[in-house]
């Protein structure tokens, strides 16, 4: 059940991705809501298949994107392990390591982006990419945190309250 | 004696009363005495029917309440959907707007054939400036076929599915155009970057480029059609120790609110890579 759920939001989010919110920038950068999705759900301390919709997200997204092919898929990847990561030991806080997770991850993927897109040889200054496209990135993943963090909690009560009665 | 008190004769005398009675009424004669007899009780009936009423209105009103709320409600969303048809039909008539100005564009250029499409998305990647478009290799798009409006250059196909392709704009990083100035005929490189900005670069330093200079594709690279405007020149930043000068370039169009585009289809793109080597 949890993997139809977080499945369908996956899609639905990453078409909102496309559709809407990569048309919201703020100066060169945008907010990544499937990203968002990913370390929302793999907060959940039973969301133990986190995987599923962390590799179908990055899947959609590779396929979608014109970034160098496993970047986006590795982004995700680190994203959702890191979160597992501190949900262990930051479980008595979720707000606070939603928080930090956002930050880490949305500049860990940009960092990734910017060695692979300089590998295959586009000019990326780093500095300026850090000042137009990360930060501002940064802040819009941060305001899209919260309603993402309350909706995919509301979703996952659904789900996993249905595993806590059987 | 015995006839006068029978029961009979009363009964007739009674009638006959009665009858006069009737008679006098319905001939008018009585209808001062009833007018005095009958003010007082249809006064008070009528305060009675007032009274009822106020009880029926008291009991009945509520329902009535409910009933006119219901309507509003229908009402107000009769309104909405209304108000979402015409949001619906403005949208189709600014739709329909760009198709005619696009057509008007097709006619012009009759050497081309073209293949109207939506613009349906962007890259999520933000270091990236690219289109999703809803027309893909069913629909005769292949890799490399150029993407215009009725403004200018807006890029080239870069990745196709059946019914969907991804267009690279002008301005992503890793575009490059060889460009030429329209009023001093000189060729130059126009290059994208991460912020969107358009960049012409290898201008020779002897060149006397001045802004508003309108800038057109070249041809040369195999890559884009001759003769598409490009964009303006907005400022030229020339440095006396460069060889070449640069200049920054306006697009001739605004990629955030761009919704509908043609693809150049008759055009097959050169790869010259494997000529240089690349």
């Amino acid at each position: 059940m949890d993997i139809l759920l977080s499945s369908i939001l996956v899609l639905i989010f990453t078409s909102l991705q496309l559709g809407v919110i990569s048309r919201i920038p703020l100066q060169n950068g945008m907010a990544d809501i499937a990203l968002l999705f990913v370390v929302m759900w793999s907060l959940h301390p039973q969301a133990k298949r986190f995987y599923i919709p962390t590799l179908l997200a990055g899947g959609l997204m590779t396929f979608i994107s014109s970034v160098p092919v496993p970047a986006v898929l590795i982004s995700y990847v680190v994203a959702a392990v890191l979160t597992r990561y501190l949900v262990n030991r930051l479980w008595e806080m979720p707000v606070f390591s939603m928080l930090i997770i956002t930050v880490v991850a949305t500049f860990l993927q940009h960092l990734l982006y910017i060695l692979m897109m300089q590998f295959q040889g586009s000019s990326i200054p780093f500095l300026a990419s850090l000042q137009e496209i990360t930060l501002p990135s940064i802040f819009l993943n941060i305001i899209f945190a919260f309603p993402m963090y309350l909706l995919v909690r509301d979703a996952q009560k659904l789900v996993y309250q249905e595993v806590e009665n059987e | 004696m015995r006839f006068k008190n029978s029961r009979t004769f009363r009964t007739a005398v009674t009638a006959l009363v009665i009858l006069g009675i009737v008679l006098l009424a319905f001939s008018g004669f009585l209808r001062p005495v009833l007018g005095v007899m009958m003010d007082p009780f249809v006064k008070a009936q009528g305060w009675i029917s007032n009274q009822f009423m106020a009880v029926y209105d008291f009991f009945t009103l509520p329902r009535e309440v409910t009933d006119l709320m219901a309507e509003n409600a229908e009402l107000k969303n009769e309104v909405a959907q209304l108000q979402s048809q015409i949001i619906e039909l403005q949208e189709q008539l600014s739709e329909a707007d760009i198709l005619y100005a696009l057509l008007d564009f097709a006619r012009a250029k009759p050497e081309n054939t073209y293949v109207a499409a939506s613009v349906i998305g962007r890259d999520p990647n933000p270091f990236m400036h690219y289109l999703i478009i809803d027309h893909g290799s069913d629909d005769g798009i292949r890799y490399g076929m150029p993407v215009v409006t009725q403004q200018g250059l807006v890029g080239k196909v870069d990745a196709v599915t059946a019914s969907a392709a991804r267009v690279q704009l002008i301005n992503d990083p890793d575009s490059s155009i060889n460009v030429r100035m329209q009023s001093l005929n000189e060729e130059a490189q126009l290059v994208g970057s991460i912020t969107g900005d358009l960049e012409l670069t290898m201008i020779p330093s002897d060149v006397d480029l001045q802004p508003g200079e309108i800038l057109l594709t070249s041809g040369l690279g195999g890559n884009y059609p001759a003769d598409v405007v490009v964009g303006q020149v907005a400022t030229v930043q020339k440095k006396e120790s460069d060889i070449f000068q640069t200049a920054l370039v306006q697009s001739a169009i605004d990629f955030s609110t761009l919704r509908a585009v043609l693809v150049i289809t008759n055009f097959n793109a050169i790869d010259i890579d494997l000529l240089t080597g690349d």
